[in-house]
């Protein structure tokens, strides 16, 4: 079994760090090379380029902020409702992040340009494009994320600790002083998580025709400048990337590690002031917009059940190719992250550079990670995995293994060592044992895992519009394309396609976790 | 001060309380002994307002504190709340966790209070370390002066003198003692032990099968 894990680790560092370790090589190659020398030195940003990327990274700081306060304070209304369906239903939110970015970003455009025209204004703060349209978009793109883990901090923190507080202060303060500070490796990994998000993202400011530091890798790679000069040209990104992951990772370790339904309710509500409820209830209205504005902006432009057949049936390739992607990166991302998830599960002192590791892929721009895989299997000896989908599954492994082994390291949480210890106790072997009862324990997690993974990569744009074999495309290059070379009604038809799709692959996922959590957490119980 | 009438608390099908009447007047001191699980704790929830009763009515200094569909924060109450657990809070120091529920005072005040807690529960140099720093004693220590430092009117116990040793319980007994003359507070002390109680409290009542009695011979430890 060691091997196995040992090979299967192997194969993940290779599929994730591959790319940059390739970009890296290829650029001391070219470096050497008198002929190529000059031309991958001059990819080292030019001051333009660095005050574009500082203004990415302005951009991305207030973006994170914006998502940060709002989710903070939706997480403090979705706090309460800890009992009956509620306590599950409360998760449900969290589905919104599987739609692809670009396609809430293109209802929130459509539906500003609206409620411009609606006010007969013309440009400016309402307008469909420029900054703050961007900053809107990607705020309210990203606030399920942070309402999520400010949720999973809020809902971990002890009640007995929270009880204290409340019986010294009121229930505000007993909020701000301890339980927030206590969620608070959660909340600022919430945050880190939006600013890395939207430092490495270019799909969503592209739209919104706003400028990006990662659009310009794009941009150099697709201008014909050499590979290595890419990673050079990437170099200060990430260099404002990587080190965040040190935030990002102890929150998401302290959330993986207290699973929601780990605590017992309150048993008392919580008395707010009056304007504390209505900015909780602003901030949940929002949130809801978040899922209905899209849904009714794309089921408005898309007009008829018709026409959602007709945009079908001209993007059957399309579909069959995303479907093709979905599945492959669904199935094969299983052993990975449940090999990883394992690595995240030690207490020892390497348990944190796993987690490192993990979540390095989360700081590469995803057109970075394309470039480094068209490096490394640009030799004629490849010349069949260029032409086939192998490249754009390689994308999605690494982009969103991780985030499946995220899944499994709290599914491995739950699972009592005792059990384990009961099968091989009884003389199995342990490959029996893993079989027969680690298994079926872990396959809520492994379930929800690949269907995540499968919805995330049906949406993935980023590093496929750059791996895409010739002749191919995903659905979501479709969209991106005819959102960016003028939108047909068929656009709005296959997002709504995609959109649909990703939601119930992510709904039977969360099935299958909340299913398990109220088996496995059981009923608080009162005290006596 | 603490008035209870007919309080009745079940959880799921299992009935902790049932029909639990109880009062106590300002100064006096109430011990209350009974089996694990027997619903001790659940009786110091609900007068703290951290459980809404099922039935029957809870008043503190005459006011309504709780009843079916009625519930005054529990901060409103002027309870002084030692749990089981010391439930320290991790980010804040022995000095922020002492003097989080003291308002109303100047900082000079604060630092008195701060200081004479410290002394009277052996904690001296103690202030500014973490929750994490201390040991099971010291902490169950650091919790009892958080539940004194605001001054407050009703003194709830919960197995205050658990993994304390003999000595340090001895004065804890005293502190508790002179703090109740000094500032009138009504106290109820839950404990598994007769004899601990009895230390503290001239009345000792036994919470048996969900219902509350006076104690008799028949409880005197052997």
């Amino acid at each position: 079994m060691r091997h196995v894990r040992n090979v299967l680790l192997a194969v993940f560092a290779v599929v994730a760090f591959g790319p940059l370790i390739a970009l890296a090589f290829a650029a001391f190659q070219q470096l050497l090379d008198p002929q190529t020398r000059e031309q991958l030195l001059a990819a080292g940003p030019s001051l333009r380029q660095v005050l574009l990327l500082l203004h990415s990274a302005a951009f991305a700081l207030s973006v994170a902020a914006g998502a940060t306060m709002l989710g903070v304070v939706a997480a403090s209304a979705l706090w309460q409702w800890s009992r009956g369906a509620w306590r599950h239903l409360r998760w449900w939110f969290l589905l919104l992040l599987f739609i692809p970015p670009y396609l809430q970003a293109q209802a929130w455009l459509s539906a500003l340009a609206m409620t411009s025209a609606a006010l007969g204004r013309a440009a400016g703060v309402a307008g469909a494009s420029g900054g703050l349209a961007a900053w809107w978009a990607e705020v309210m793109l990203y606030t399920p994320m942070t309402v999520g883990l400010a949720l999973l901090g809020l809902c971990a923190v002890e009640p007995r600790l929270l009880e204290a507080a409340r019986l010294g202060r009121s229930d505000l303060r007993a909020l701000t002083l301890v339980a927030v500070p206590l969620a608070w490796p959660q909340i600022a990994a919430a945050g880190g998580l939006v600013f890395l998000f939207s430092l490495t993202d270019y799909g969503v400011p592209s739209l919104l025709q706003v400028s990006s530091y990662p659009l310009e890798i794009f941009a150099y790679f697709s201008g014909g400048g050499p590979s290595g000069g890419a990673l050079l040209l990437s170099l200060p990104l990430l260099t404002l990337a990587v080190p965040m992951l040190a935030v990002v990772s102890g929150g998401i370790r302290a959330a993986a590690h207290k699973p929601p339904g780990a605590q017992r309710p309150l048993q008392t509500a919580f008395g707010w002031p009056w304007w504390v409820q209505l900015v909780q209830h602003v901030a949940l209205l929002l949130l809801a917009m978040q899922l209905l504005v899209p849904l009714l902006v794309l089921l408005r432009q898309a007009g008829s059940t018709s026409a959602i057949v007709r945009a079908t049936s001209l993007a059957r390739s399309e579909i069959a190719t995303t479907a093709a992607i979905a599945l492959a990166a669904g199935l094969l991302c299983l052993p990975l992250a449940y090999v990883l998830a394992q690595q995240l599960n030690r207490v020892d002192a390497h348990g944190r550079w796993w987690w490192y590791a993990t979540l390095l892929p989360a700081a590469i721009p995803a057109p970075l990670l394309g470039i480094g895989l068209i490096a490394v299997w640009n030799h004629p000896w490849a010349d069949m995995a260029l032409n086939s989908l192998l490249l754009p599954v390689l994308v999605a492994l690494a982009r969103f293994a991780p985030l499946a082994a995220l899944f499994m390291v709290a599914q491995l949480k739950r699972i009592d060592p005792l059990l384990i210890d009961a099968g091989r106790v009884f003389g199995h072997s342990e490959l029996r044992t893993w079989l027969s009862v680690h298994l079926p324990l872990l396959a809520p997690g492994l379930i929800a895992g690949g269907l995540l993974v499968a919805a995330l990569s049906a949406g993935e744009l980023g590093g496929t519009l750059i791996v895409a074999p010739p002749g191919r495309a995903t659905l979501a290059m479709r969209i991106y394309n005819y959102l960016h070379y003028g939108a047909s009604e068929n656009v709005a038809g296959l997002c709504l396609l995609l959109a649909g799709t990703a939601l119930l692959a992510a709904a039977a996922a969360f099935t299958a976790l909340s299913l398990r959590t109220s088996a496995s957490a059981g009923q608080p119980r009162g005290q006596a | 001060m603490i008035s209870v009438v007919s309080l009745s608390k079940s959880f799921g099908n299992v009935r902790v309380l049932h029909d639990v009447s109880l009062s106590l007047a300002a100064g006096e001191a109430v011990g209350l002994v009974g089996p694990s699980g027997c619903g001790k704790t659940t009786l110091l929830r609900l007068i703290a307002g951290l459980e809404l009763p099922d039935g029957g009515e809870i008043r503190v200094a005459g006011q309504l504190a709780s009843s079916a569909g009625v519930s005054m924060p529990p901060h409103e109450r002027g309870i002084g709340f030692a749990f089981q657990e010391p439930a320290l809070w991790p980010h804040m120091t022995v000095a922020q966790n002492i003097l989080f529920g003291v308002a109303g005072c100047s900082a000079a005040e604060r630092q008195a209070r701060l200081a004479q807690l410290l002394q009277a529960t052996g904690l001296d140099g103690l202030g500014g370390r973490r929750p994490a720093q201390l040991s099971a004693g010291q902490a169950r220590r650091v919790a009892l002066a958080r539940a004194l430092a605001p001054q407050p009117r009703i003194l709830l116990l919960d197995e205050p003198l658990t993994n304390v040793d003999a000595a340090a319980q001895d004065m804890l007994v005293a502190l508790l003692s002179q703090w109740q003359r000094e500032y009138g507070a009504a106290m109820i002390y839950v404990s598994h032990s007769l004899s601990e109680v009895q230390r503290l409290c001239p009345r000792v009542l036994v919470l048996d099968d969900g219902q509350l009695r006076p104690s008799t011979s028949d409880d005197l430890p052997i």
